[in-house]
Order: structure tokens, then sequence, then C-alpha cells
């Protein structure tokens, strides 16, 4: 009883962590614990439940932590232990209360002392926690979701056989010549990345890369071209992301066609909580250049939509748009992109 | 405690009966625990077995090791970029069928052994189709699955977990697994992870190379015995395996792994004169002889020269 309660703490606890498992997985678990002596369950349970070296890790902890299942008693010693020095606090008080010019001195200090002991020690921890696990989108939704850009058309060499038109005229002829052949079906579909690097955008480039990689070797499209520009896209960009490399804008602008799909990567002055009007102005001018070319332009930004407001970003939204960088936001930029 | 009518024990000896058409290949396989133990799980749960991990650390060996142990039939199906997820359930051969029609047209009546008018003729089962169709319980590879199109893993959840049946199209008959087959499933990373809903079902496992000295001379011995029938040179063993070793240490792009190791051995042996030991060197160096055999890549054997 007391291992089925272990099996399903630490399912419930791999799962807070965001490992996949399903109500299947504990069910096999619990097959486990039957089956097999209670040593070797540990092992077994990390071949089931861990698709990775890292969800082993995570396993191993948590194993560890519900093994130990009386562990609420230990948490609550911490905040004991900062009450614990109030009470003499106000014994001393009420011990020096003779000393009237002493009592606010020794007050004093020891407030203030508790109080930084206490607080930075949790958000400092929360914080870590929540940067490390801040991938709102994976490495495979990004390659899953390029392939919704595809435009194919069936303009290809003339190499497929097409059996049914095949039956179909030797039916009508009633002898057999050669086969029909069908165009092959080619896709068209044409990706340019307009990406921010550098500056406000700097914790965000290992998505960029992600985005970069992804389009450009995992994905089926035709053609991608990746562009970078810093901070707001003017007359010219950059091939590469040292800025080295000037491409101008009108060599883009011509390139650009009714298959092609502009996707912007920037946080708009979000990031760093700016609103400046000549960066609406340029991005908006510059957006419009585009225009006469494609329709299809999206921008996504990776800041959370909650910190757009009062920034550039929310003037910049008035005219293009724009999405927050997670699987959702990605979703409905491709949306835009394909014309849904 | 469970009974496993078939249990894999990785000592590489047969120890029951073997079934019609069982994979009748002796395997030299040494399994470590951990291994060993992902199989019977694996069996004991009815889920395919992922295994990952450095190239030539013996993954796809695996499977003909477990099917030569247990006495099963084994399907191999190697997954290329182009591969579907049909294509290791059935082919159908409609061109073969148009063909055999205009023959008999154009021939009168001519003995074929499939009959035009019957679509099940040319139907053609393919790796996990025939595991399904055997009377016996079967070993399945699946071997190198991410190189396949991002979508393939899904595509064979229906048929890898309950109700394990799929349907020929062409002729409309449901084909339903008999026995559940051993599937094993190897993977390189090569794409990135497989997909969540693919992984979540899958026994997972992860091959470490045996760096271990120990190891990798126990490997040796059979191997050198399984192919050349005696046992390798000890001399040659005893100082090529700790510079083997050295040479994974370095800083290197592509490590060489088991297979990279057993054939520059059998190199060592029998290309040409038997190599004389005190001739190789300590550490990694130029000198090494058969040094293409150990070093893929250009940059890993510049680095050498340089000695960074």
């Amino acid at each position: 009883m007391e291992l089925e309660t272990q099996i399903q703490a630490c399912f419930l606890q791999l799962r807070a962590e965001g490992l996949a498992l399903g109500i299947d997985e504990l069910l096999d678990a619990l097959k486990l614990a039957y089956a097999i002596p209670s040593d070797q369950l540990p092992t077994l349970l990390g071949m089931l439940w861990c698709k990775s070296l890292d969800d082993h890790m995570y396993f191993k902890s948590a194993w560890q932590n519900t093994e130990t299942s009386p562990k609420p008693d230990t948490e609550p010693t911490l905040p004991d232990d900062l009450i614990n020095p109030q009470p003499s606090n106000e014994s001393s008080e009420l011990n020096s209360s003779d000393m009237l010019p002493g009592e606010i001195d020794k007050t004093e200090p020891e407030t203030i002392g508790a109080l930084p002991l206490l607080v930075p020690s949790r958000a400092m921890s929360a914080d870590y926690a929540e940067f490390k696990n801040y991938y709102p989108v994976s490495r495979r939704f990004m390659a899953y979701t390029w392939r919704y850009l595809k435009r194919e058309m069936p303009d290809g060499p003339l190499k497929q056989i097409d059996f049914d038109r095949t039956v179909e005229i030797i039916t009508r002829q009633g002898f057999y010549l050669t086969p029909a052949y069908r165009r092959s079906v080619i896709d068209h579909a044409h990706l340019v990345l307009l990406l921010d690097h550098g500056g406000s955008m700097t914790p965000f480039h290992h998505y960029l890369r992600d985005l970069v990689e992804t389009a450009y070797f995992e994905s089926t499209l035709a053609q991608v071209d990746i562009y970078y520009f810093h901070n707001v896209p003017e007359t010219s960009l950059y091939f590469d992301l040292y800025f080295t490399q000037r491409v101008a804008l009108t060599a883009i602008i011509e390139d650009l066609d009714e298959n092609t799909s502009v996707l912007l990567v920037s946080d708009a002055g979000a990031a760093r909580h700016r609103n400046d009007p000549i960066r609406i102005i340029v991005t908006e001018d510059f957006l419009n250049h585009l225009r006469r070319n494609t329709q299809s332009i999206a921008w996504l930004n990776p800041m959370p939509r909650d910190r757009w407001s009062n920034t550039s970003a929310q003037e910049i939204e008035q005219f293009v748009a724009m999405f927050p960088m997670n699987e959702d936001g990605l979703t409905q930029a491709l949306d835009v992109l394909r014309g849904l | 405690m469970v009974v496993f009518q078939r249990r894999y024990l990785g000592t590489g000896k047969r120890t029951v009966e073997p079934v019609v058409g069982a994979h009748d290949t002796p395997e030299p396989y040494i399994p470590s625990d951990g291994l060993r133990d992902a199989v019977n799980l694996a069996v004991f749960l009815e889920r395919p077995l992922l295994l990952e991990g450095e190239t030539g650390s013996g993954k796809s060996r695996l499977a003909y090791a477990v099917a030569y142990e247990l006495g099963l039939p084994l399907y191999v199906w190697s997954i290329r970029s182009t591969s579907k997820a049909r294509d290791g359930l059935y082919t159908y051969d409609a061109v073969l069928r148009l063909h055999d029609v205009q023959l008999r047209q154009s021939k009168g009546e001519i003995e074929l052994s499939r009959d035009p008018s019957n679509p099940a003729h040319y139907v053609q089962f393919g790796e996990l189709g025939e595991a399904f169709n055997t009377p016996h319980q079967s070993v399945v590879l699946i071997d190198e699955i991410d190189k396949a199109d991002i979508d393939f893993p899904n595509d064979l959840l229906t048929v890898l977990e309950k109700p394990r049946r799929f349907t020929i199209s062409e002729t409309g008959h449901i084909i339903e697994a008999q026995h559940v087959p051993i599937v094993i499933v190897t993977s390189n990373k090569e794409k990135g992870n497989l997909p969540k809903p693919f992984l979540r079902r899958c026994v997972y496992y992860y091959v470490q190379f045996p760096d271990s000295e120990d190891g990798l001379k126990q490997i040796i011995k059979i191997h050198h015995l399984d192919k050349f029938g005696e046992t390798p040179n000890a001399e040659i063993v005893n100082k090529a395996v700790p510079l083997f070793l050295n040479i994974r240490k370095t800083k290197m792009q592509k490590l060489p792994g088991t297979s990279e190791l057993l054939d520059w051995l059998a190199a060592l042996h029998y290309f040409g004169e038997l190599f004389p030991a005190n001739q190789l060197p300590d550490e990694p160096s130029r000198k090494i002889p058969y040094i293409e055999l150990l070093y893929k890549l250009r940059t890993d054997l510049d680095r050498l020269s340089t000695g960074a």
C-alpha cells in the first residue's frame, strides 16, 4: 500500500515537472510494483517513465522526495526558526523596558535584519526555477509548424504514373500504349525571417537560433531567407548576425512575391519597456514597403502580451499581426501567414 | 512474481526451443544489466523498447541477440528518409497487377502464379505486417527511426499499441497481431527529439558506451572468437584498448565506437602481418596504424597533428 502511494506521489510530481506521462504509465507502474521485487522497482520505473537523461535526474529526485514521505514536517521548520527570535525580541523588549533610550535602537535593527534573510532567498529560488523552465516553444513544435506554410503546385517534372487515368485510357482505347503521367507536386513556399538580434533580444537568442535552424534545416520549405536587424528594421538589413554583410531593403523586397511569407521576430521595445515614437514610425514605414509585394506578414514578440502595454509594441501591434512567442502565438502567426 | 515464458538473460546462449523461422545466427553481444532488465520490462509491459545512445554502442545488434537467444523470428525494418509508416505494414503493387492484366490480354491464357482478379495477390507484407501474421511471437527491429519524416513515429502508434491491427485498404482485409511482437526501436536523435506521444508509450533506455577496459576486452574477445575462431592476441589487446580509451578521451567531433574498435583490431591482426604490439604508441598520435579506421573527420585528424 505504501509503495502504491509513493508511486502515485512520484507520478504526480513528474507530471508537474512536465514529463509526458499518462494514466497508462501509472497503471503499468502499479502493475510492476506487484510483479517485481521492490529494490528493482526504481530502476525499472525510470526506464518506463523517463525518456531522456534529464528525465532521469528529475525522476531520481522525485523518487527520493517521495520516499521520505513525512516531508511536510521539515518545511514548516524554516518559518519556525524565523519566528523564534521574535518572542525573544519581545522578552528582551519587556526586560529592557526600563531603559527608554535603548528601546528604539534595539528593536529596529533586528526587524530590519530579519527581513532580508527571508525575502531574497525565496524570491531567488522561485525566479531561477521559472527561468530554467521558460521554454514555451520547443524545436520540434517549430519544425512541425513550418510545414503548414507549404504552397504545393503540380508543376514539377512529368514523372508520376497516374493509374486512374491510365486505366481510363485503356478502357476507352481498348488497348494499352503507354502509361499516363502526372506532374509531380512542388513546394513553392518562400519564408523570409527578419530577426532582431542583440540588445534587448539577447535573452531570446536561443529561440532565434532554433527558429533559424528548424526553418533552414528541418523544414520542407522551398526557400528560406534570413536577415538580421538591430532594434528597428530600416532601409538595410544584414545577412549575418554580426551585422557585417549589409543588404538593401529594396533588394529584399524585389524577391518577395505572392508565395512569400514574412515573419518578424522582435520585442518591439517591450523587453525594456520603451515607447519610442521614431521607432514606431520607422517600423510602420518598413512594413508598408513590405506590403507592396506581399500581404502575409506576421510578427512574433518574445515578451508575453501583458508586457506590451504602454510600449512601442502596443502601437506597432495596431498595424501588424503581432503574437507572443509561445506555441499558440506561433500557430496563430502561421495562420496569418497562410492567409487564414 | 512474473513468470516469463521466454526471459532474456543476455548470456548469448539459447536456452529455449526455437520456434519455426527463428533467427538462427548467434550474436556475440554483452548487454549491461540495465539493458537486460529493460528488454524484459518491455516484453512484460508489451511496450516498444526505445534505445538511444552513441553511434556504434550496439543499439541495433541487441535485437539480433534477443531474437537468437529467445529463439524467435527477427524482422529488421531499416528506416530511410523516404520511409512511410505503411511500408512496414504492407505495400500494394498496382503496376504488377496492371502488367498481369495486359499480359493475359496479349498472350491469352498463360499460367500466372497471381490472379489479377484477386487484389490480395498483389499485397506484399512489410516487416511489421509479417510480424503480425506469424503464428509465433517475433522480434521487430525498427532501426534508426529518427531518419524518417517527422510524422513517422506518430503514424506507428496505432499499430504498436492496442488494438495492434491495420486494414489493407485495397482488399479490405483486417490484419490483427496474433502475438504481441517484441519491438526494439533505435534512434540517434539526428533530427531532434521524437514526438511526445510516441515517447510516452516506449520503455526508454540510453545505451552507454562501455568505457571500461575490462568491458571492452570482453566484447573484443567474443567478437574475435565469433569472427575468426580464435582468441585475440593478448599483447595487442592489452596495448590497444587503453590507447583506444585515450583516443576517446581527446576532444573529438566524431568519437569512434565499438564497431570501429573491432575493425581496427581485425586490421591489426590480419591485414598484412600481425602488428607488433610494442610499436603501438601510448598516446593518440599520427603514428597509430590504420588511423583511418578510427578517425573519420578531417578536423579530428588535424587536431591530432598539431597536438592541440
